[in-house]
């Protein structure tokens, strides 16, 4: 069986990478771009690591171009990346190098003696269309967490340093930590917050209720567009993010379908909502028919009381 | 400066889709539009133009069908100086490799200072044409930008990483994608409409730019519409509601 190409670049690194391309080879060979330490622990998990080094003062993507012509130079056959923007800025690089077609974002993948089989959701979710491609092949894959949540230490496998020419892009200044750091697509449990909460002053209720559960805090769009009671990068839907959490926790959202294809990959979606018509309810595995500012509270208390008796 | 716009012709988010039996988008079922973030690229560069820089020039690029050029017009009433637009038969259905070493000769031709597209287009969410463009081109890419700041050689500006916002630049030329936190795009006046009627807009042919289409490795083999998230709706209101939703949700291990 001939090795799969993973891209594994830094800050923005997809973990469960090496899982997806083992699913397919015995042989996985990635290419980092990053500190030594990303190179040590994606090497624990793969057989073989190609490094290109960066400096603090460029981002992975000044490399974007290098690894192209690199990748290239070993005749790879499917080349798999995460769906960050420094994931997608390396495939379409390493595509446009190969004159490989390339399939963006994927749910899943596979192969049969045909080919390699892509599955896509198109058009904002509405549609599933599934692909069969023949010789090099470049493919980003959706809804994989970030690394962090990887295991660390160093690996067995030998890691081969390759110095390159970066790209004229430069970073600066350190991240800023923003009102809330937790990463949406990787939030186990998230909880949403819709126009029908009523006033501003429920979103802390609706914080509060965040964080007994542990949840991200997301919203509709018009919250964060026409309101403005949460940044605009809070909102899922057809033109926002789309998450795939455990637990999704709809408070006075009407559920109309722009909104909820932001959640349609949600494994359970509960929703509290004051109006039994509201397309939610018929989007939703449960809803709750009631007043929000009730009965947000009441499950605050209640989640409160169950920590209290575990403590 | 010359700022090169990519946009492009998209179903209606909000109507209904269809499917031909090639298996692709039925361009006839249901209303085409100009994809709302091309919009906010061009109110991009309008604003940079309008903004003491009279000597930008503000081009218009698509690819997709005769019917695209309603979209063109669209970005030239918006105040576009004028527009290329990509139409080749053996284009249709191009995947995104084809599509991006099309583009990219075109864009060479244009010799840009500055490329801007959306983040992704909201029909295929693919979001790596402009990564093969900059590869194509030789240039840098800076990606999903919520803020945008041009100067004279440089291009800057701001994104969210997972962790929060990160600062990044560029020398020119270089393409840059940019989200839809970007400001909208400005409605087209009447004036703009008419305007629009005597700017140039150039059809290219894959011919023109000196290029053949290798046609694609990649072979659709089902589409079907998603069927909806529905696993069993269970709804509540008596008072014992939210201890049955504490209840179901430890049953289901969300808790």
């Amino acid at each position: 069986m001939n090795e799969v190409d993973i891209l594994v670049a830094d800050e923005t690194a997809a973990s469960g990478l090496p899982e997806v391309a083992h699913g397919i080879t015995a042989r996985v060979r990635a290419t980092v771009v990053g500190p030594r330490q990303l190179a040590q622990r994606t090497a624990t998990r793969v057989e073989e690591v190609n490094w290109f080094p960066t400096s603090g003062a460029q981002p992975a993507e000044a490399w974007t171009i290098a690894v192209a012509d690199h990748l290239a130079a070993q005749g790879p056959r499917l080349i798999i990346s995460g769906n960050s923007s420094a994931d997608r800025g390396f495939i379409g690089a390493a595509a446009g190098r190969l004159h490989a077609p390339v399939l963006a974002p994927v749910q899943d993948l596979h192969e049969d003696k045909q080919g390699v089989v892509t599955t896509r959701l198109l058009y904002g979710g509405l549609v599933v269309r599934r692909e069969r491609s023949t010789g090099p092949i470049c493919v980003v894959m959706q809804g994989l967490p970030m690394m962090s949540d990887a295991p660390s230490g160093s690996g067995t496998t030998g890691i081969r340093t390759i110095e390159a020419e970066p790209l004229s892009i430069r970073k600066s200044g350190a991240a800023d930590h923003r009102r809330d750091s937790s990463n949406l697509a990787s939030s186990q449990r998230v909880v949403g917050v819709g126009r029908g909460i009523g006033n501003p002053e429920m979103l802390r209720q609706a914080d509060k209720l965040a964080d007994a559960l542990g949840a991200g805090i997301a919203c509709t769009r018009p919250v964060a567009e026409d309101l403005g009671w949460l940044p605009n990068d809070r909102y899922l839907g057809v033109s926002g993010q789309q998450i795939a959490p455990d637990l999704y926790l709809m408070l006075g959202i009407s559920g109309e379908l722009q909104h909820m294809i932001g959640v349609r990959d949600a494994v359970f979606i509960a929703g509290i909502n004051l109006d039994r018509e509201a397309p939610a309810v018929a989007a939703s595995d449960l809803t709750v028919i009631g007043d929000v500012r009730e009965i947000v509270p009441e499950l605050v208390q209640i989640l409160a009381d169950r920590s209290r008796r575990r403590s | 400066m010359r700022w090169l716009i990519l946009i492009k012709q998209v179903p209606d988010t909000y109507g209904p889709r269809g499917f031909n039996e090639q298996k692709r988008v039925d361009r006839a079922s249901g209303e085409q539009v100009l994809d709302e973030i091309g919009e906010r690229c061009l109110e991009l560069a309008l604003g940079h133009r309008d903004d003491h820089h009279p000597d930008d020039e503000v081009v218009a690029v698509t690819m997709g069908p005769p019917s695209a050029n309603d979209v063109i017009r669209e970005a030239l009433s918006m105040g576009a100086d004028r527009a290329a637009h990509l139409c080749d038969d053996s284009l249709i259905g191009a995947d995104q490799i084809q599509t991006g070493v099309a583009l990219a000769a075109l864009l060479r031709g244009e010799e840009p200072d500055v490329i801007v597209a959306g983040h992704a287009s909201s029909d295929g969410n693919g979001g790596v044409v402009p990564a093969l463009i900059a590869q194509q081109l030789g240039i840098p890419l800076l990606s999903d930008l919520m803020t945008v700041e041009v100067g004279d050689r440089e291009i800057s500006g701001t994104r969210i990483l997972g962790s929060g916002t990160q600062s990044v630049r560029a020398d020119l030329p270089a393409i840059v994608t940019v989200t839809d936190q970007l400001p909208e795009g400005r409605v087209a006046t009447l004036r703009g409409v008419f305007k629009a009627r005597k700017k140039p807009s150039a059809d290219k042919s894959l011919n023109d730019l000196g290029i053949t289409s290798t046609g694609p490795t990649t072979a659709v083999t089902t589409v079907a519409r998603r069927p909806p998230h529905s696993r069993g709706v269970t709804v509540s209101e008596q008072d014992d509601a939210v201890p049955k939703l504490m209840d179901l949700l430890v049953e289901r291990g969300l808790l």
